[in-house]
């Protein structure tokens, strides 16, 4: 009898493992629109999320929203799962460097036909192309910003400099940084002059690509073949090695380093897409109306540029409510939601109505001098290997700073990745 | 009579054992075996499903060709050697040190298991604070010392990334081997030490021929699970340097991680996995041969 018993719990334990493996019952009533998103997570845009989702639902009875909260590093491995096991997010916030492994996996829809040609066609031009793939676009850009220059006013009048006049090219901010390297912290510790992320990150490889663009380089040449070594490439190492080997710049940072650096007093000039300079804020508060803004730097006499930097919102191709979809994301981009986040940290609007249509957003001290962005954008790659890329760039930065190469090692180290991974 | 309580005995085991041979074989050599297969194939994560394409070793042939795999063993192997030996060296004296009772003994004992209890994630923010140059604590301490004149970026400078990672497995690592050799002297019957005490034998010489042979099995099991648990050793490398700077911390896992979830080129991934999987059932192998267990 013992057994028997002992024998009909074993089954019941197996049954009960199994049942617990099977899945989930799709419950009927109104439209839930999945909406994954890493900044949901961040504790300053709780409270905006929150009140998003009510004003959203205020207006649209017949939808809810439902935030799906991950860290920022988990996101995009989170959705893919989730979209391989049949349960896709509605809606997808998305980080520009994670954009081509989306789209090269078909996960996600295209956006024209459910945002409509006139939304589509209020993006800037430039902004709109650089999501382009074969002509059609998989998303639409959040928030966006190329990586600007910071820089400390303070440290700027200390250094001599005029708070008012920011570098405008390399050169210049190579020189500007002789002067501020001079000077120390209150407690002695020495200031950074110029920092530029090399992070082994993909963001940092957008940094770098964005330097290699401002000194007329890039990852394909004239032909449009793939190609690391040019002599812009050649000129922003060299301006890299320069910035490493005279301790303007952090050795390795992130752009979370620099952040903190430039929070506590100690970097004089540093590259971030425009947002970032609220975690420096986060930190020291004070530092509001100390910081200045402006636009990517040239090199070597070539026009300024930079990679797009952008939050995308992206609708999974197998949601079953993409009209829904399409609708909440129109209510979170509309001016009045993008002027009430813009408030938490600062950010440029990706439509050109919004932009010439909001005066005192145009007038804001942290945009009015980075207004002209989307000329700086240069289109990147829309090659699922990108991530890898970016971080072949950040090797090809790494080599001629702490790894002590020349540019030209470095460059034919990133020619021989950029072919194996573009192929 | 017998022979049939016999037979009822045998099926009343097997059926004992179906649970645990369902959740072992579904859980484990299921996705051993799948991970495996895929490894042949040219197999991306895509939504749509598209069948897998036979490619020849492609995925193995590329991943030697570029030399990934390669460096990717060398640097696995440099750290597993790193933290074993300092980790053993350490716990064999913290337990020496530990084991002779005195005052405060529990208590230090208890402390010394907090790493050990620490979740890795944490271990490796913490180090990569510690470690940072301009507000760590390691780059105060020396500089303060004035044994270094400007502050060390241990995770960004090659010639020391990789140490600086194993410095944090060793923290983490060490109370495990630390216990494990303390319950092993433990062990030792005190009339071994008795009778060298008697015999005047100095104490190097006990330690060598009665100490350490009785720990032989102890240290020989710990030490393969210290070598298996560096072996696939992943938070710490991910968190404190993402394989960087300049791939000099680019280990087995962190390659097949980025091959899967970075790339999602599960193929390429399954063939580091494999690779990684084949070496390691090799040196176990080896290990158990070389040092086999002993009989007192």
């Amino acid at each position: 009898m013992k057994r028997i018993m002992t024998v009909l719990f074993m089954v019941s334990l197996c049954f009960t493992l199994s049942a617990n493996g099977g899945g989930e019952t799709e419950s009927q009533g109104p439209v839930t629109l999945k909406f994954a998103s890493w900044s949901i997570q961040e504790k300053n845009f709780q409270d905006y999320f929150m009140n998003l989702k009510e004003d959203f639902e205020a207006a649209n009875p017949s939808i809810k929203v439902e935030f799906n909260g991950y860290p920022y590093g988990e996101l995009k491995k989170q959705v893919l799962i989730m979209a391989n096991a049949g349960q896709s997010p509605d809606i997808i916030q998305c980080e520009r460097s994670w954009y081509s492994s989306f789209v090269s996996g078909g996960y996600v829809a295209e956006m024209e036909p459910l945002m409509g040609a006139d939304y589509m066609g209020d993006i800037y031009p430039e902004i709109l192309e650089d999501m382009k793939v074969d002509g059609k676009a998989y998303g639409v850009p959040w928030i966006a910003s190329p990586f600007v220059l910071f820089y400390n006013r303070d440290l700027f009048a200390q250094a001599g400099l005029d708070p008012s006049m920011p570098p405008s090219t390399y050169e210049e901010a190579l020189q500007f940084a002789e002067k501020i390297s001079a000077l120390t912290d209150r407690d002695g510790n020495g200031v950074y002059a110029l920092g530029q992320t090399t992070g082994a990150v993909p963001v940092s490889g957008g940094a770098v690509l964005s330097m290699f663009f401002s000194y007329g380089g890039g990852i394909r040449d004239a032909q449009g073949k793939v190609s690391g070594i040019s002599e812009g490439n050649r000129a922003a190492l060299n301006s890299l090695k320069e910035m490493y080997e005279k301790g303007y710049n952090p050795e390795g940072a992130k752009l979370k380093d620099l952040r903190n650096l430039m929070a506590i007093g100690r970097l004089g000039m540093y590259f971030d897409q425009l947002w970032g300079i609220g975690g420096a804020y986060a930190i020291n508060p004070d530092m509001k109306g100390k910081v200045g803004v402006a636009l990517p730097l040239s090199g070597n006499g070539a026009p300024a540029g930079s990679t797009l930097e952008a939050h995308m919102l992206l609708i999974s191709e197998d949601s079953g409510y993409k009209k829904e979809a399409a609708e909440f994301i129109r209510f979170a981009t509309s001016t009045e939601q993008m002027g009430k986040y813009s408030e938490l940290a600062p950010f440029l609007f990706p439509r050109t109505s919004q932009v010439e249509g909001t005066p005192v957003y145009r007038s804001r001290e942290g945009i009015a001098p980075v207004l002209d962005y989307p000329k700086t954008i240069h289109p990147v790659e829309k090659h699922p290997e990108m991530e890898n890329v970016f971080l072949a760039l950040t090797t090809a930065a790494q080599m001629v700073t702490v790894g002590g190469a020349s540019a030209d090692e470095a460059m034919a180290a990133l020619d021989k990745e950029l072919k194996d991974l573009l192929k | 009579m017998k022979k049939n309580e016999q037979r009822g005995d045998r099926i009343f085991g097997a059926v004992l054992l179906v649970p645990s041979i369902l959740i072992v074989g579904g859980f484990i050599f299921l996705p051993v075996i799948q991970s495996l297969y895929y490894s042949f194939f040219d197999y991306k994560l895509t939504r749509k499903k598209v069948p897998l394409t036979w490619n020849s070793f492609g995925n193995y042939r590329s991943l030697w060709e570029s030399g990934k795999l390669q460096h990717a063993f060398s640097v696995t192997f440099q750290f597993m050697v790193i933290v074993v030996v300092l980790v053993f060296l350490l716990g064999l004296v913290m337990a020496l040190l530990l084991n002779r009772g005195g005052k405060g003994e529990r208590a230090k004992r208890t402390l010394a298991l907090l790493p050990w209890g620490t979740p890795t994630v944490i271990v490796a923010l913490l180090w990569s604070w510690m470690f940072q140059p301009e507000y760590g604590v390691v780059n105060f301490f020396l500089l303060k010392l004035h044994l270094v004149a400007e502050p060390i970026s241990f995770l960004v400078n090659p010639n020391t990334a990789l140490g600086s990672v194993a410095v944090a497995a060793v923290w983490k690592q060490l109370p495990f081997l630390f216990i494990m050799l303390l319950a092993g002297l433990q062990g030792v019957p005190s009339e071994m030490y008795e009778a060298a005490h008697i015999d005047g034998a100095p104490p190097l010489r006990v330690f060598w021929h009665i100490t350490l042979p009785f720990l032989r099995n102890v240290i020989r099991s710990s030490i393969l699970v210290t070598i298996i648990t560096n072996f696939k050793q992943f938070p710490l490398f991910w968190t404190m340097t993402g394989g960087g700077p300049m791939g000099r911390t680019e280990t087995l896992a962190v390659l097949a991680y980025k091959n899967a979830f970075v790339n999602l080129n599960f193929g390429a991934g399954a063939a580091v996995a494999a690779s990684w999987m084949a070496a390691l059932i090799i040196f176990s192998l080896i290990y158990n041969r070389v040092f086999r267990e002993a009989e007192y």
